[in-house]
């Protein structure tokens, strides 16, 4: 059965919707904090993108080390290439989120 | 029963709230495709639509069609206030998930603007195009679309009762968290002591026909990590020759049962239990056979809701007759004679279904040929028997099953091989089908 983008989207809703409240929080201290590092010119200096990069790369290999424990299981139940490509995936995916989410507050830093 | 009917116009302001929010978020991210789900724009009508039983299927077919119709007057008909995480029931039971997971409100799913009356239909009357609830309300209607689910006939198994769950050795994955809970501590306490454990399954369709077989997988996984293995003796005893109605899933079953030491009883339907001395009968073709079990997981036959069964809606002849189950076109959905009738979910006749996987596909078409009927177009949605089953082998370890009427295997994801068991189907089932099933009760999926 097709999944839609909507569909998609709407099932990640779905499992984010105990947190939307943070997440909501979050993206709004980001555009602000975001407002303000363009209107200083300070937004994505060097400094805010390496922390970014540092905070990206520590959330996606939390993710994937974390990943068969959310799911009460191990690395031993991983028997196919697929798996340790899907959540290589997955965790990837929450770095970039990591890496996008704290850039703005990356940038007021000095 | 003389008991009052409720009916409440759903307007929650902070559930808004959130929707609109989550739902801007996500409608941002995706270009707005969330905000507009059918292709078709909403049609105007005064016509009055009464949809029976709020589960998974009269959710999802409230949710679309208060968005796909422009005034018209919808009512739903169910006394059941909190909604069950069925699929979830399976984990409840072997102890991987607490119950409280599987329990959540209907509130929290029901749209703006429909009618709910919190009653159940004693009486369908399609005839006169009327229903009739248990508090004596007889309510008229335009269209009608059927979504009681279905019953468990625990009286189909002499000496059963729902109120042995839990005791004895005995223990019922269906239907309520409140089963699976007390059927974990039978589990629990059989691969602690071990003995001989009788897996049953009844006749004829029930629903999720994967769930007997998920039990009985993962009380053998529980085994091997208590190392106590070698204190069961496990049999799986279906009611005929076969152990799935797909063949592929039918023949890795077939070799996985026995190669975990699970000996399968074929031609074995449950028909007693004398819970006292720990005793199944089943009905074999050479006569009734006793075993004694230290633990049983009874399984029993399943129909139609009564209201359902004695109605003309029923089948009245054929296979599908003999479970009262809903006559429907197994294509369109439509009822064959009551042509202003619409079914979806566990309680409709078709060869494939009852999983709340068929439920995601029916519900569209059964909605959209609705929509049409009332639009005086052409039906364009057609049911093909999808359905889906997570088969959870072992605790960190599923087949991610989906196939259709033609029994050919319809995997959503390339990229995931329906033929074997790894970790990722068993994520999906763990994380992410409670979210897609939630998803399915707003009719976003
Ligand atoms: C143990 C177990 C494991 C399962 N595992 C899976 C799985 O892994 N994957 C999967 O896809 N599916 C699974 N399912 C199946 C899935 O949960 C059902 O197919 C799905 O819930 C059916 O939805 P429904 O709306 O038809 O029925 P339900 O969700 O049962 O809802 C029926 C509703 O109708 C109401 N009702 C009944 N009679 C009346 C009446 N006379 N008047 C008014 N209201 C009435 C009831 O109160 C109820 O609220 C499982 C089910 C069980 C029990």
């Amino acid at each position: 059965m097709a999944f839609s983008l909507g569909g998609i989207l709407a099932v990640l809703l779905e499992t984010f919707r105990p947190l939307l409240p943070f997440f909501i929080g979050l993206v709004a201290v980001d555009v602000l904090a975001t407002a303000y590092g363009l209107h200083r010119g300070s937004f994505g200096h060097a400094k805010a993108r390496r922390w970014a990069l540092i905070i990206g790369v520590a959330a996606m290999v939390v993710a994937f080390v974390s990943g068969p424990m959310l799911t009460q299981s191990t690395f031993a139940d991983f028997s196919r290439i697929i798996d340790w490509v899907l959540l290589a995936g997955m965790s990837l995916g929450v770095g970039v989120a990591g890496f996008i989410l704290s850039l703005p507050l990356a940038s007021l830093l000095k | 029963m003389s008991q009052q009917s409720k009916s409440t116009r759903i307007n929650p302001g902070r559930r808004k709230f959130l929707q609109a929010s989550g739902l801007g978020l996500a409608a941002t991210a995706g270009g707005g495709v969330l905000t507009s789900p059918s292709s078709h724009a909403a049609v105007q009508t005064s016509a009055h639509i009464v949809i029976v039983g709020a589960g998974a299927a009269g959710l999802d077919a409230a949710n679309r069609l208060s968005r796909e119709l422009n005034g018209a007057k919808i009512t739903i008909i169910d006394s059941r206030v909190e909604h069950i995480y069925q699929p979830g029931l399976t984990l409840v039971a072997t102890g991987i998930w607490k119950p409280q997971k599987v329990m959540d409100q209907n509130a929290r799913y029901m749209p703006d603007g429909v009618d709910w009356i919190q009653a159940r239909v004693a009486e369908f009357d399609p005839s006169a195009n009327a229903v009739v609830t248990d508090a004596g309300q007889r309510i008229n209607y335009d269209y009608l679309m059927v979504t009681t689910g279905l019953q468990v006939n625990y009286d189909a198994v002499e000496g059963m009762s729902p109120d042995l769950i839990g005791q004895m050795g005995i223990g019922c994955v269906y239907d309520k968290p409140d089963y699976a809970a007390r059927t974990w501590a039978m589990i629990d306490q059989y691969t602690d002591q071990g003995g001989v454990g009788l897996f049953t399954r009844a006749q004829g369709p029930v629903k999720c026909a994967g769930a007997p077989l998920k039990v009985t997988m993962l009380t053998e996984d529980l085994f091997e990590r208590k190392g106590t293995r070698d204190r069961g003796e496990m049999y799986y005893t279906p009611p005929g020759q076969k152990l799935f109605s797909q063949p592929d899933i039918n023949e890795f079953l077939k070799e996985e049962l026995p190669s975990r030491g699970i000996t399968l009883q074929w031609d074995h339907p449950l028909v007693g239990i004398e819970p006292e001395l720990k005793r199944a009968t089943f009905a074999t073709p050479n006569g009734n056979e006793r075993i004694d079990y230290d633990f049983i997981h009874v399984v029993p036959p399943m129909q139609s809701p009564e209201p359902l069964a004695n109605s003309e809606l029923a089948w009245q002849s054929g296979s599908f007759a003999a479970g009262h189950w809903m006559e429907v076109d197994q294509y369109t959905l439509q009822h064959p004679r009551f042509t202003n009738v619409f079914g979806s979910g566990d309680c409709v006749g078709t060869p494939i279904g009852k999983t709340a996987a068929s439920v995601k596909a029916q519900v569209p078409v059964a909605v959209s040929n609705l929509v049409s009927s009332i639009a005086n177009r052409e039906f364009a949605a057609r049911y093909t028997g999808y359905t889906s089953c997570p088969l959870v082998t072992r605790k960190g370890e599923a087949i991610l099953v989906e196939f259709d009427y033609a029994l050919d295997m319809v995997p959503s994801f390339p990229f995931i091989n329906p033929h074997e068991k790894h970790w990722f189907p068993w994520m999906l089932k763990d994380r992410m089908l409670h979210s897609a099933y939630n998803a399915m009760l707003r009719g976003r999926v």
